[in-house]
């Protein structure tokens, strides 16, 4: 039975049972049988990169794509620990994008291996700060290498907010009770309370530093609107005025002004913190020549271009940064010379006590 | 036959209270629409101007379409599997008196007590054990698993009090099992078809921890949105496509609404579907 | 039933005159146990197949515990203890399950009369409602969340509508990220999942019995309570459970609508097998949990039972 004889039967109300039902099985089948593995020949040939949604876009692989005419294969994550729960549970990729304070946990679970920088000919044109990142050399080998940074710091509505002094107290400041967010993690929540409330180290706090943090979170959670990890709520909020001030990273800054949004972004007396991200190469790569192939990729000037112009954020090749079209920097907030704002923040660093800060984390979360 | 009032009326305060529930279902949804003509990347008030810009940009990512119809391939296939396991389960247990029972559909109904992220690394580390590679054909079978205690609930609930002297009617009448079931079961379970696979589909359809966790290169469209979600620029694009599949569905509603009503003319014969 | 067993009992006494073959074929037809089983088989090998690993890990996970990365692989009931030790853990619990009961009253109370008017008052494009009631959810449910922000925001449509007609000064913050806000979402969300089950088993009541129920001399409301109501109860019970055991679990609405007080206990197991990286706390919290939803669920199906047999 063909379609239009099937719609002429249906409309006509003259097709049997069984005629409705053989076509009911067809198209069951014809569902069922659709291929639901049909690119296994291709994962054969080509490694694999797991990273944050977005970094698949071609503008990143160009050196890649140049050399083997499609880009790596890529797996998308969400958050670092989600992805961390898949690699444990079996996952394979062959290299993997992190931020810098995650590499001795990784290491430490020897889910990464140290990497060849001989091996990634454009990592020699690397920001020199950027290459000893507390963390990420341990016992004198390199299990991660940067790609991009950026800061975290305060972002606010100058039109809703009158600021007295650029510091982390806005995030307390009981005038804007229920119009502040805070950013649902460690590194950049709780850490803010830590270097608010004057801890020596914040990533190696003391007992007392811990209930001085503790308490300090304690004393913010009414204040708050939200704790989020998305720099769409957060930027989506500043443009209603939903909220007037939020912890954010630097790009939710360039995007809201390209909107026209009244915003300005805090450098804060006790300093911004400064995040670094990149690539680590996996224990049990099943294609490690490829990994570093991704990553050299990665790290070529093409890719930190189209990084800084498309999504502001810096990027660790100095190249780069002479490549680029100055108006295209100051368009995303990005200086010329990367030192000056690498200079000027405090960098993140792996944090000790992860479990136990975490777990009081949830505990001020859920009002305890 | 005599009118019992339950028909005679066909849109009392009831019909009122349908139009008002489907608003509710509806208005949060149609926001969608609006705010992908508006000039702006952020999904706010007020409206910025018309554009067509985030159309454009969703037919050029090919990862977004793509996922659509990953998301597509595997909600019809748990659909249709789910609900036959379901069917099976439901008659079973329906039909038969069985010895424990209850300890079987608790059984059948355990993977929708499990929180999603267990169930996703551990078929995960069962993939492994299998030596599967992480396709969308492992998202289906976790699907599946969390579709099938859907299926056998509705299913359940419709051959619940099920009148078998009907099947053994049939099969006195020389029928064999396969026959009864396709001109009496089938048909009387029709309604309760179309429920499950509709819930099952779209269980499938916005599942998201499941599909994480069993995602190899290939996303379905839940996983893709939430990696997405960390650029504010994306989120327009995602308004638009679900505008499309709005879109889109209404019309195959409508097509199908059409072809009905010429039938229905036309010959006064009854709908296929009842 | 008797019937079916003295057949089986009668064809068991003379195997030899009907053959092997015949015989096993026989028991096989006539015994309700072996046919059930068989008609269940698919699904159970299926089901313990992909289920057996995650429920196992599931349980050993929960008596280990975790030293930074390495388990600790020795029996013991530290996370149980833990979970009762602390309050955090009880209160969100309790909190999780009061929300999700409320979801679930507000969806099925709110879904019945749609469902009612489905099954009883739409005679032709039955099918076209159905998919109508359908379509919402098939946009993601991500999106759907940012529309009830646009529509529940401090700047959203609920608040500027009410001040653009002077009934409000300032915005109402209590509309969302919050409880209310984690409640209103889910309702929406589930709604399908509510109607679909109660038209079904609505949709398989014998006319004949409203009749015989008016004749009788009762009134609509009556009938409803009497017939209508009794006969649907597998679909109002199959809806409350598809909403009630899924929303108990939960953590992406609560992250997304809840602000800082809508926390349910999902968003912690879902930590603990992240974030915090202690998989047996996680799994110690998520056995309670299922636990606590089972002995919720057999209460409230001996409740419905004990009604029934009241009415």
């Amino acid at each position: 039975m063909d379609k239009n004889d099937f719609l002429a039967k249906y409309r006509a109300g003259t097709m049997t049972r069984r005629e409705f039902k053989k076509a009911l099985a067809a198209f069951g089948i014809g569902v069922v049988s659709v291929p639901l593995v049909h690119k296994v020949v291709r994962a054969a040939d080509l490694p694999l990169l797991l990273g944050w949604g977005g970094y698949d876009e071609e503008g990143f692989h160009q050196q890649f794509i140049s050399k083997f005419g499609d880009p790596p294969l890529f797996s998308a994550f969400g958050d670092e620990e989600e992805a961390f729960a898949k690699i444990r549970a079996g996952f394979q990729p062959d290299a993997t994008m992190i931020c810098s304070y995650k590499v001795p946990h990784w290491a430490a679970a020897g889910v990464i291996q140290p990497i060849d920088t001989s091996r990634l000919p454009n990592f020699a044109d690397s920001i020199e700060m950027l290459t000893n990142v507390p963390g990420t050399i341990i016992d004198g080998e390199r299990y991660w290498v940067c790609q991009d940074w950026g800061q975290t710091s305060i972002l606010y509505r100058h039109d809703l907010v009158e600021l007295e002094e650029e510091s982390w107290g806005l995030m307390w400041d009981e005038r804007y009770s229920g119009r502040l967010a805070m950013i649902d993690s460690l590194i950049d929540g709780v850490m803010v309370a830590a270097i608010y409330g004057g801890a020596e180290d914040p990533f190696d706090m003391t007992d007392e530093e811990v209930v001085m943090t503790k308490d300090l979170l304690k004393e913010q959670l009414p204040l708050l609107r939200y704790y989020t990890n998305s720099m769409t709520d957060i930027e989506n909020s500043l443009a209603s005025g939903e909220l007037v001030a939020a912890v954010a990273w630097n790009e939710a800054y360039a995007a809201l002004l390209g909107e026209e949004v009244p915003v300005s972004w805090m450098q804060p007396k006790e300093g911004a913190m400064t995040w670094t991200c990149g690539l680590v190469l996996m224990s049990g790569a099943e294609d490690v020549d490829g990994a570093y192939e991704i990553i050299d990729s990665l790290l070529s000037p093409s890719a930190g271009v189209y990084e800084m112009s498309e999504w502001g954020y810096g990027h660790a090749n100095k190249k780069a940064f002479e490549m680029i079209d100055t108006k295209d920097l100051l368009r995303v907030g990005l200086p010329e010379d990367p030192n000056t704002l690498l200079n000027s923040g405090i960098f993140q660093k792996p944090i000790q006590n992860e479990p136990e800060l975490q777990t009081m984390f949830e505990e001020v979360k859920a009002g305890f | 036959m005599r009118k019992t009032g339950i028909s005679s009326r066909k849109f009392g305060p009831l019909g009122v209270y349908a139009v008002v529930y489907l608003l509710f279902l509806y208005v949060p949804v149609l926001f969608l629409p609006l705010f992908s003509f508006n000039d702006s990347i952020y999904v706010a008030f007020p409206l910025k101007g018309f554009t067509l810009e985030w159309y454009g940009k969703m037919a050029a990512s090919g990862g977004l379409i793509e996922a659509l119809f990953n998301s597509l391939k595997v909600a019809s296939a748990v659909a249709i599997f789910s609900t036959i396991l379901g069917t099976l389960a439901a008659k079973a247990v329906t039909r038969y008196r069985l010895r424990g029972r209850g300890p079987i559909v608790g059984m059948i109904m355990l993977p929708f007590v499990i929180p999603g992220i267990i169930l996703g690394i551990s078929i995960l580390v069962l993939a492994n054990a299998a030596g599967l590679p992480l396709t969308l054909f492992t998202i289906a079978i976790g699907h599946t698993l969390i579709a099938v205690p859907f299926a056998m609930l509705v299913m359940i609930s419709r051959l619940e009090g099920f009148d078998r002297n009907l099947e053994e009617a049939a099969m006195d009448l020389g029928e064999n099992a396969w026959m009864t079931f396709w001109r009496v079961t089938f048909p009387l379970a029709l309604p309760g078809f179309i429920a499950s696979l509709l819930l099952t589909f779209t269980e499938s359809f916005d599942e998201f921890i499941l599909a994480f966790f069993l995602a190899g290169t290939e996303v379905t469209l839940p996983v893709y949105i939430w990696s997405q979600l960390r650029f504010p620029s994306k989120l327009p694009n995602v308004l638009a496509l679900g505008s499309c599949i709005l879109a889109a569905s209404f019309f195959v509603i409508a097509f199908s609404e059409w072809v009905r009503r010429r039938g229905v003319r036309g010959e006064a014969a009854a709908p296929v579907v009842a | 039933m008797t019937e079916h067993a003295k057949v089986t009992v009668g064809v068991a006494a003379e195997p030899e005159r009907l053959g092997l073959r015949v015989w096993v074929r026989a028991l096989f037809l006539r015994s309700e146990q072996a046919r059930g089983y068989a008609l269940l088989s698919p699904t159970l090998i299926y089901m313990f197949l992909v289920l057996a690993l995650p429920l196992g890990l599931l349980v050993t996970f929960s008596f280990w515990t975790q030293n930074y990365l390495d388990f600790d692989r020795s029996f013991t009931f530290t996370n149980y203890i833990m979970f009762f030790q602390k309050p955090i853990y009880p209160a969100l619990l309790w909190k999780s399950i009061k929300m999700s009961g409320a979801v679930t009253l507000a969806t099925v109370i709110l879904a019945y009369p749609m469902a009612y008017f489905l099954a009883f008052r739409v005679k032709r494009a039955k099918m076209t409602w159905l998919i109508l009631i359908t379509v919402p959810f098939w946009t993601s449910y991500l999106l759907r969340v940012f529309a009830w922000k646009i529509i529940l925001g401090y700047e959203g449509v609920i608040n500027s509508g009410l001040k653009s007609i002077g009934l409000l000064e300032n915005s109402l913050e209590f509309l969302l990220y919050n409880p209310f806000a984690v409640v209103i979402t889910l309702a929406h969300a589930w709604a399908a999942f509510a109607i679909l089950p109660i038209y079904v088993s609505l949709e398989k009541i014998d006319r004949s019995l409203l009749e015989a129920a008016t004749d009788l001399g009762d009134g609509p409301m009556m009938r409803f309570l009497r017939v209508t109501l009794p006969l649907s109860s597998p679909g109002v019970i199959a809806a409350s459970l598809f909403v009630f055991i899924p929303t108990v679990g939960d953590y992406v609405t609560p992250s997304l609508v809840g602000g800082t007080t809508g926390i349910m206990i999902g968003n912690i197991i879902q930590s603990m097998f992240g974030k915090a990286n202690n998989w047996p706390m996680g799994g110690a919290i998520a056995v309670i949990s299922m636990l606590s939803i089972a002995l919720l669920i057999c209460a409230f199906l001996w409740l419905i039972q004990r009604t029934k047999r009241l009415v």
